[in-house]
């Protein structure tokens, strides 16, 4: 492939990578202190983008659409802690796991029921590609990119640098320590549902400004999303981070070898040859040992 | 200011590990609690620091029943506890373990971390220079930024002292402190019980290092299989038939 090629699709790969990576993000922050794997991840991202379209259609604003998407989709995935994953405290991750699985297809009916399989888009003014060194790169582009670094950033910042990330990482090693610390386990819960669902949320709305918004949006990004949860380390949220980013180039540099339709079968690979030969992930968290 | 067990159960499977029992213990008057391998002494400890509930029985601090409190709420009311083995936060940095244990944290509330920052970094930098006090005390200073999980049992040991001390407790149970720790330390770490309890802070001590237990404590407690069969000042106790029998004896 040309230079220009590759650089184009090295482009296209990182947004993807970025896309990746906040839904990997919420998949390991989930992981890493509720300890269980959230399949209805893919379909907070979807109930985001169709909030971020409704709410873009009322008010006329991409900005508003996309804020009212963060703030209810936040709103949801709170209440799917409170209302069903807050009651598996306690038991393996079978059982929250089935429940986030059965949450999916719920949102998704849910969804479907009211606006129908037709495909929905975010208005975007039309803008001329800026062409740099042989790239094309359309403005809104630059603007995933942009807001999706800065979300990722600003949850691993929530997460590293301040008091009540300390307590979720404290919960996430070890749940026992932290009530003798006397830890509000509570406070911890509702802070990390708020992030899974803001995490999700900019990815959704990132993930339809980029496309369509259709039903299955979401549920399509979830193989790679817990791709890179596995392959950063099983709840280690920067390396989950760092995976999707390599990911979604790796995806987009593999297409001239084995075209558009097979991108995500790399993921799968990749997820299983990880799960079979390195569990610890490629960045080599071990699991605290009991 | 007190702390006490009244009537407390707790059997696992058919097995009665606590077997009724009662005692009151005064901030005023640095406990020990021993008794031989398998007495009960840790599950009574898990009973009133609420990681097991009781069977029957209630557990009472300073006046009131605790027993339906969580585990979190008893250490937020100032209830500190240590586990005998002790395994920290392995991913966090050793400051930071001790960081998890300051209550009174505004930073753990979004909003304040939004609206009011100045407030979270005023009480971040208290807790802080708290934690660095706490750090050279245990001699961990120079390990403050490893990972906890890195550490050596006894240091895990030191920081699991730290940690519970760090949530300013009114009574602490301590599991088995000195056990792997060096006996320099073990005379630092005694000096350090003896201030706080001075200073009216309460403890419940559960030690198989006898002679240093003896010379902290003012009461001794001993159980056997799941009672409570002796309590007094370390001379009376130890000179008791029946705890004798308990250590030396062993059989049915």
């Amino acid at each position: 492939m040309s230079a220009a090629v590759g650089l184009n699709l090295a482009v296209a790969g990182l947004i993807q990578g970025l896309l990746i990576a906040l839904a990997g993000l919420a998949v390991s922050l989930c992981f890493a202190v509720a300890r269980f794997p959230n399949a209805a991840t893919g379909d907070f991202m979807t109930f985001a983008a169709y909030a971020g379209v409704a709410a873009q259609a009322w008010t006329g604003s991409l900005l508003a659409g996309a804020a009212s998407a963060v703030l209810l989709t936040a709103g949801l995935a709170v209440a799917s802690y409170v209302l069903v994953f807050r009651n598996f405290r306690g038991r393996s991750l079978v059982a929250p796991l089935i429940a986030s699985i059965g949450l999916a297809f719920l949102l998704r009916s849910v969804l479907t029921f009211f606006v129908g399989f037709d495909q929905h888009s975010f208005h975007v003014p039309i803008a001329r590609a800026i062409v740099f060194a042989g790239a094309r790169v359309r403005p809104i582009d630059l603007w995933l990119a942009g807001t999706s670094a800065v979300t990722l950033l600003a949850v691993l910042a929530v997460l590293f640098l301040t008091p009540i990330g300390r307590r979720m990482r404290a919960v996430a090693d070890n749940p026992e320590l932290a009530r003798a610390s006397g830890i509000r386990a509570r406070a911890v819960m509702l802070t990390l549902w708020t992030l899974i669902g803001a995490c999700s949320a900019v990815g959704g709305v990132m993930l339809g400004l980029q496309t369509v918004v259709v039903p299955e949006m979401g549920w399509n990004l979830l193989l790679p999303a817990f791709a890179a949860a596995v392959l950063g380390g099983v709840g280690n949220p920067t390396g989950a981070v760092l995976a999707g980013i390599a990911l979604g180039l790796v995806q987009a540099l593999s297409t001239p070898l084995v075209g558009f339709t097979y991108q995500t079968a790399i993921s799968f690979i990749l997820l299983i040859a990880t799960l079979v030969l390195r569990p610890q992930g490629l960045l080599g968290r071990a699991e605290p040992v009991r | 200011m007190s702390l006490g067990v009244h009537g407390v159960n707790k059997s696992f499977g058919g097995l009665r590990v606590v077997d009724d029992v009662s005692f009151q213990v005064q901030a005023a008057e640095l406990t020990g609690l021993i008794g031989p391998n398998g007495a009960g002494k840790s599950t009574l400890f898990a009973v009133i620091s609420g990681f097991q509930p009781a069977d029957a029985g209630c557990v009472r601090f300073d006046g009131h029943e605790i027993q339906r409190l969580s585990a979190a709420a008893r250490a937020r009311l100032g209830i500190a506890r240590t586990f005998q083995v002790p395994r920290p936060f392995a991913h966090l940095t050793v400051r930071e373990n001790l960081l998890t244990g300051a209550r009174d944290q505004p930073g753990e509330h979004v909003f304040n971390l939004l609206c009011r920052p100045g407030v979270v970094r005023q009480r971040e930098r208290q807790i802080v220079a708290r934690a660095d006090a706490m750090l050279e005390f245990l001699g961990l200073t120079r390990v403050a930024g490893e990972r906890a999980g890195a550490l050596s049992g006894g240091q895990q040991k030191l920081l699991e002292l730290g940690r519970a001390l760090m949530t300013e407790p009114r009574f602490i149970l301590l599991d088995e402190p000195y056990a792997g720790v060096n006996p320099v330390l073990i005379e630092e770490i005694e000096r350090r019980i003896r201030t706080l309890s001075e200073q009216g802070t309460g403890f419940l001590i559960v030690e198989h290092n006898l002679p240093a237990l003896a010379r902290l404590a003012a009461r001794l407690l001993v159980m056997d299989r799941g009672r409570l069969i002796a309590s007094g000042t370390p001379a009376q106790v130890l000179a008791d038939r029946a705890v004798q029998e308990a250590y030396i004896g062993g059989g049915p």
